[in-house]
């Protein structure tokens, strides 16, 4: 058999999309090479753990995406430390920022995103934090002392994530976002309360629709620092925290013809514009359908389904495109949240919107409905049914003539849940059924109410 | 390999299931701690058993964002590694068949391992309806996700 020349694979970017699309390459061609360029020095990591070690409860070790010895199993080359600084598309090489030149046949860039930052005089004087990689964790630890007083811009999911592991660790904190709610991306009036509520409640100063205009260093003060809000007021502070979103990274694509808009425009097997070159994950804008646009949603299950499916299309399978939906779970102080598709939009045009709402006990369910399909979801607090409204809204069912039954506590529609899975719960089982009882329960199906006769049967059993 | 299935038309909603399913695993017996659950719909009088049914392509598995959860590709099964598990319920938003239970008190995900380690899971011993079965089903040849 004549020996096919082996493909060089090159992954600019370990997150989550980068590592996951190794695995993939290596499924479907065990002698490709894979080099896995890691720009960061530590190995690739759960990014959104990093808030976990910030708050002590775990330790960098312990959030390793894959152990060391996955990637010698895997025959993948990690080059931790090592970024990409330029590259060819027409030679198909790459320069790496130890002098080495690196060629390609194909190549996946999954660099991520970077934190955008707001404009704000004098942020140059004073100490500035971001929390999007290790890195800033190792930096932003040893500030978080007990009465230290921080200033965070932006509460949108990083903001909050931030601010949690700041109280936790007995950091006061004041918080501004521009809009006029908090979580504004995913976030309905209604939920955005609720969550505020929490927030506060935890001891975070909250400051809607202000921004933050001005730093100086102000020696002298038990706080070192003074921001200048749009309100006209004068906070005093020890660091600040920027959380005002992420950016699509594009600073490798210069000079490529790798087309972008908001992130790097892919085709349903995530090849960009350039032939051999594919891209996945924080860095691709995608068509949002639950919104009618395309954007940049970065989130992990995205990266994750992106990358897998970038991997097995560079080796050569034909993998199912993934369609994405924007899903978020949170925890609000305690407060557990989950959104899903277009859930922001406080009154949506052409769709229904259907709410239950019970403040007393902080739960709160919003469903938007556009021709009959789920394209938002909100679940405040009780979030166990979450991942079977996700379903629906993925397979586009028409839930239009079921949605109040479905959204009803005391009908949740298991039947038409079951209806949709029956072949997984049933499987091919030949029952070994029971005439009686089978009987007594079709009855109960049909509605009819339970007659003594059948209590005392019951009873018997 | 073995899989679990059910009827829900021999399902009484006794939730014996769930109770040995924690007596089991954390020898506790709550119901609500069982990776299997029995949601009632008392209108329409059904029983909805709610566990791991080991989808082709688990969803649970690209959402785990501290890779708790992996696929045992020669069975596979969803594995899922409690120590790394953060409970964030990325797995709860994402799980077609409600099965995925949010131990809230813990902190962790609560799902099925078919017992790992025992011939017979605990939820198919307890069921005295016949409701639960622990079935040998074909295997697609060298399953690859
Ligand atoms: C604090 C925090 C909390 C989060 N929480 C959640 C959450 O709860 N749920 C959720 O769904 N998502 C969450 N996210 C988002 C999630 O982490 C991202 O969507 C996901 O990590 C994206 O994966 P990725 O592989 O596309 O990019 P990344 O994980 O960002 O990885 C990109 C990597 O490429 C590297 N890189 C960039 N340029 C180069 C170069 N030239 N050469 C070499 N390497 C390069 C970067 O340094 C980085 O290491 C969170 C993010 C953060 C920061």
């Amino acid at each position: 058999m004549p020996q096919s020349p082996i493909t060089h694979y090159a992954i600019v970017g370990a997150g989550t999309a980068g590592v996951t699309a190794a695995e993939a390459i290596r499924e479907v061609d065990p002698s490709g090479e894979i080099l896995l360029i890691n720009g960061e020095q530590f190995p690739p990591y759960c990014r959104p753990l990093i808030v976990e070690v910030l708050k002590g409860e775990r330790t960098f070790d312990q959030i390793h995406l894959r152990d060391a010895d996955w990637y010698k199993e895997k025959k993948i080359s990690l080059l931790n430390g090592d970024p990409a600084t330029k590259l060819n598309t027409t030679e198909q090489t790459l320069e790496l920022a130890s002098g080495n030149t690196v060629r390609w046949d194909k190549l996946l860039v999954t660099p991520g995103s970077k934190p955008a930052f707001p404009r704000i005089d004098g942020l140059e004087d004073v100490p500035v934090f971001t929390l999007y990689r290790q890195e800033d964790v190792e930096r932003l630890k040893p500030r978080c002392k007990p009465g230290a007083k921080a200033v965070l811009v932006g509460i949108g999911l990083i903001g909050l994530q931030a601010m949690s592991a700041l109280r936790e660790m007995g950091v006061d904190v004041v918080a501004v976002e521009l809009q006029k709610k908090v979580l504004p991306l995913i976030l309905d009036a209604k939920a955005a309360k609720y969550a505020r509520q929490r927030i506060e409640e935890s001891g975070v100063e909250v400051q809607l629709m202000t921004s933050i205009k001005k730093t100086w260093a102000a020696n002298g003060l038990k706080h070192p620092y003074k921001a200048l809000t749009s309100g006209g007021e004068e906070i005093m502070f020890d660091f600040l925290v920027v959380s005002t979103g992420m950016k699509p990274d594009f600073s490798l694509l210069e000079g490529t013809g790798i087309q972008t808009k908001r992130g790097i425009k892919v085709s349903g097997d995530m090849q960009t514009s350039v032939p051999n070159v594919y891209a996945a994950g924080d860095v691709t804008e995608y068509h949002d359908w639950t919104e009618g646009r395309s954007d940049v949603h970065g989130h992990w299950v995205n990266a994750y389904r992106q990358g897998r499916v970038a991997g097995l299309s560079m080796a050569g399978a034909k993998p199912v495109p993934y369609d994405p939906v924007y899903l978020n779970s949170l925890n609000i102080f305690g407060l557990p949240v989950i959104t899903m598709g277009s859930s922001r939009v406080d009154r949506p045009k052409n769709a229904q919107v259907h709410v239950s709402d019970v403040p007393s006990r902080f739960a709160y369910t919003r469903m938007v409905l556009r021709d009959g399909k789920l394209v938002g979801a909100t679940f405040v607090n009780d979030v166990n049914r979450a991942g079977v409204f996700q379903y629906l809204m993925r397979e586009k069912v028409d839930i239009g003539d079921v949605v109040k039954s479905l959204f009803n506590r005391e009908f949740l529609g298991m039947e038409f849940l079951y209806n949709h899975h029956e072949k997984a719960i049933r499987g091919d089982v030949e029952w070994p059924v029971s005439m009686d009882l089978i009987e007594r329960y079709e009855k109960d199906q049909s509605h009819t109410r339970w007659g003594a006769k059948e209590k005392e049967q019951g009873n018997k059993k | 390999m073995r899989r679990i299935y059910t009827n829900h038309l021999l399902c009484s909603g006794c939730r014996a299931c769930s109770v040995a399913c924690s007596v089991v695993h954390f020898g506790v017996a709550d119901d609500a701690r069982g990776a299997i659950q029995i949601l009632r719909d008392p209108i329409a009088g059904f029983e909805y058993q709610a566990l791991c049914r080991i989808c082709e392509d688990p969803e649970c598995v690209a959402a785990c964002m501290a890779v708790a959860l992996s696929i045992d590709r020669e069975t596979g099964r969803v594995l899922f590694d409690r120590d790394r598990c953060i409970g964030c319920a990325m797995c709860v938003m994402v799980c077609p068949h409600h099965a995925i239970v949010p131990d809230r008190r813990a902190g962790k995900a609560i799902i099925c391992d078919q017992c790992d380690g025992r011939e017979v899971p605990a939820c198919v011993t307890a069921c005295s309806t016949g409701a639960i079965e622990f079935i040998e089903v074909e295997e697609e040849a060298g399953v690859k996700r």
